[in-house]
């Protein structure tokens, strides 16, 4: 795959100047729909699709790439100045860096936020290009039942790590598996669930879903309360980078450490940049020689999380990119893209493709270098767009979410759509039922029944053939491994305990 | 609005019961192996299965004095009707916009939207004209996206 010619043809796909404007463009929209309260990168992501449908492939992932880079450094701003973290990516370290603030520290706090965020975007940026072609590799020889197994890892990773109730995850994934089966069906090509209306034989859309999951859900989450008044703040005048080395040195070891569990934390299906934020925190805490400091103000957790959230981003499309299994709810929305534009993901894209992997590889390398000067441009223009209205932003954002949800088919069903899934995905959230398992059932679903059916009609119906080959055994082990130990471990600690 | 966990769950149960009744009607491949009803059959089956998972904590809460529906704070007559001007909105488009056009439709919706989220009437007038402007150039002109011409022609 890394021939002169097709790192030349990466690169030149790269240098036209439509994508070098794409690439701006979307990062100024990163770094603005990050820096403001309420509005996630999922919600950017998807309401950016509409516009990247237009374009050739190279430029919509582009865009996507960048978008989510500054998206997620951007959070860490009102995180910083205002107490409330951008996106939920940056909620980890909040009261830390809302401490150093208060203490006059917030250029200083910022500047090495965006230092570590392109150090961690890099790490996560290294690692997917070198294990992304090797697990290509290995999975070239995968048959359905690897994938089968792959599906079945994914499904119960996005389930185990959504946090809060297991079985309220479980029941979202549930809704999001049978949603899958509305429309034509791979065994037979039975119309399943579609009540005789010809705008469900193909299921869902996959887009206009999405947009109402994250952009109208998230609109009406905001339109409920009412809008407080924004805490006033010392303006940023000085230089933002004085003094940012210091608390870098110091935690130079965490920092890798937290780049790389944060990747690995992007790499699980389901689990994406805010986890891994958390995960790293909670490393950095138990590693460090002065816990009691966390949450008090420390650079220690600033570091590791804000590293961390940012190198996970890479991360997560790694298995997108390998196997087609989303590693986060934005990869969820890009594998939904890369399908769009006849761009099956998977191992052989490496094969039939790969200057758009070399150009996504070049486009990430390329988002963490723009987002040392566009991040420092976020910082000094911070004041002006965390200070703009948030009830003329509502209305124009439902307005993109409804033309983006019709531009996919130009059809009006699909904005029914969107409003319908924007609606269930409030409540649920509000019932503690978390979104992203149902976003991966409805990805993986179309993957899981039919690596299932066709393995099925390949075995004559027989169970064995997918413990027979060495990977699909393995990964099958570790799936019911992982389906039964929530059930064997509390059953041992119970006997343990009586004996 | 949140709703206690037996409800969840019985809300479950229903719909797990109705999609394992329904999914019997879907043919299968012959010689009796599973068609396209064997996945829907499955997963309902799991789903009234995590429907009854979720009763005992239900019955538990209810027993702690949690109602079945519980009004969350934010879901005040204000916040209630944001949610219901927002959905009626999307409605509006969606049975609209096909006779007032895209402009004329999109408009009345953030104008209308905007002054309930209390913006000022003029400001709310020049932002609504000139966001659907905005949003009329992008898709309609840039992107070519045939955007609804209503009867008024644009």
């Amino acid at each position: 795959m890394l021939t002169f010619e097709n790192l030349t043809h990466a690169a030149g796909l790269l240098a036209d100047i439509n994508v070098i404007i794409v690439i701006a463009l979307a990062s100024l929209y990163g770094l603005f729909v990050g820096a403001m309260p309420g509005l996630t990168a999922s919600m950017a992501t998807a309401l950016l699709v509409p516009v990247t449908f237009f374009m050739e492939p190279v430029p919509a992932l582009a865009a996507m790439v960048a978008m989510e880079a500054m998206a997620i450094f951007a959070g860490d701003i009102p995180a910083t100045l205002i107490h409330i973290p951008g996106t939920p990516s940056s909620a980890a370290y909040v009261e830390d860096s809302y401490a150093l603030t208060k203490q006059g520290q917030a250029s200083r706090v910022m500047g090495v936020q965006l230092a570590v965020s392109v150090i961690g975007g890099f790490i996560g940026t290294i690692i997917l290009i070198f294990l992304a072609p090797v697990l290509a590799e290995v999975a070239l020889n995968f048959s359905t039942y690897e994938y089968f197994w792959l599906a079945c890892f994914g499904l119960s990773c996005a389930v185990m790590v959504s946090g809060g109730s297991t079985s309220k995850a479980l029941l979202s994934l549930l809704i999001g598996l049978l949603l899958n089966c509305v429309g034509i069906d791979v065994a037979v090509g039975f119309p399943r669930f579609t009540f005789d209306n010809p705008d469900l034989f193909d299921g869902f859309s996959f887009i206009p879903v999405m947009i109402g999951m994250f952009g109208v859900a998230e609109i009406l989450r905001n339109v409920l309360v009412k809008e407080s008044r924004i805490a006033p703040f010392v303006a940023q005048t000085g230089n933002i980078f004085k003094g940012v080395w210091e608390p870098i040195a110091k935690n130079w070891g965490n920092m890798f450490r937290s780049g790389i569990v944060g990747t690995a934390v992007g790499i699980l299906p389901g689990a994406g940049a805010d986890i891994a934020a958390w995960v790293t925190y909670g490393l950095a805490k138990r590693f460090s020689k002065t816990p009691e400091k966390f949450g008090q103000g420390t650079y220690e957790g600033i570091v590791a999380a804000s590293a961390a959230n940012n190198a996970a981003l890479a991360g997560a499309w790694v298995p997108a990119l390998v196997f087609g299994i989303p590693g986060d709810s934005i990869t969820a929305i890009i594998i939904g893209v890369l399908y769009m534009k006849n761009l099956q993901p998977g191992p052989n894209i490496f094969v039939r493709s790969p200057e758009i992997i070399l150009a996504v590889y070049g486009t990430f390398i390329l988002a963490n270098i723009l987002l040392i000067p566009f991040g420092w441009l976020a910082i000094k223009l911070a004041s002006k767009v965390l200070r703009v209205p948030r009830n003329l932003l509502y209305p124009v954002i439902l307005m993109f979410c409804v033309v983006g949800a019709f531009a996919i088919n130009n059809s009006v069903f699909d904005i029914g759509v969107m409003l319908v899934f924007g609606v269930a995905a409030y409540f649920m959230e509000c019932n503690g039922i978390p979104v992203a398992p149902a976003i991966l059932g409805l990805v993986l679903g179309d993957l899981l029944e039919r690596s299932f059916m066709v393995s099925m009609m390949k075995s004559e119906w027989s169970l064995v053939p997918f413990f027979e080959r060495p990977i699909s055994a393995v990964l099958g082990i570790i799936v019911i491994l992982i389906w039964t130990t929530p059930v064997i471990i509390p059953y041992i600690k119970r006997k343990m305990a009586k004996a | 609005m949140r709703f206690n966990n037996m409800v969840i769950g019985i809300a479950a149960i229903l719909s797990g019961a109705f999609i394992f009744i329904y999914s019997q009607s879907f043919p299968d491949l012959g010689d009796g192996r599973p068609g396209a009803s064997l996945f829907p059959m499955i997963l309902s089956a799991l789903l009234v299965i995590v429907g009854l998972v979720q009763i005992p904590s239900g019955v538990k809460n209810a027993k702690n004095g949690e109602t079945l529906v519980t009004r969350l704070p934010e879901f005040n007559l204000h916040g209630f009707c944001n949610f219901l001007v927002v959905v009626m909105c999307v409605l509006f488009y969606i049975y609209a916009s096909d006779f007032l056009g895209f402009i004329i439709t999109s408009f009345l919706i953030m104008f209308v939207l905007t002054l309930t989220l209390r913006a000022r009437v003029a400001v709310s007038i020049a932002v609504s004209l000139g966001a659907t402007l905005c949003v009329y150039l992008m898709f309609n002109k840039m992107l070519m996206v045939p955007l609804p011409v209503g009867l008024f022609s644009f």
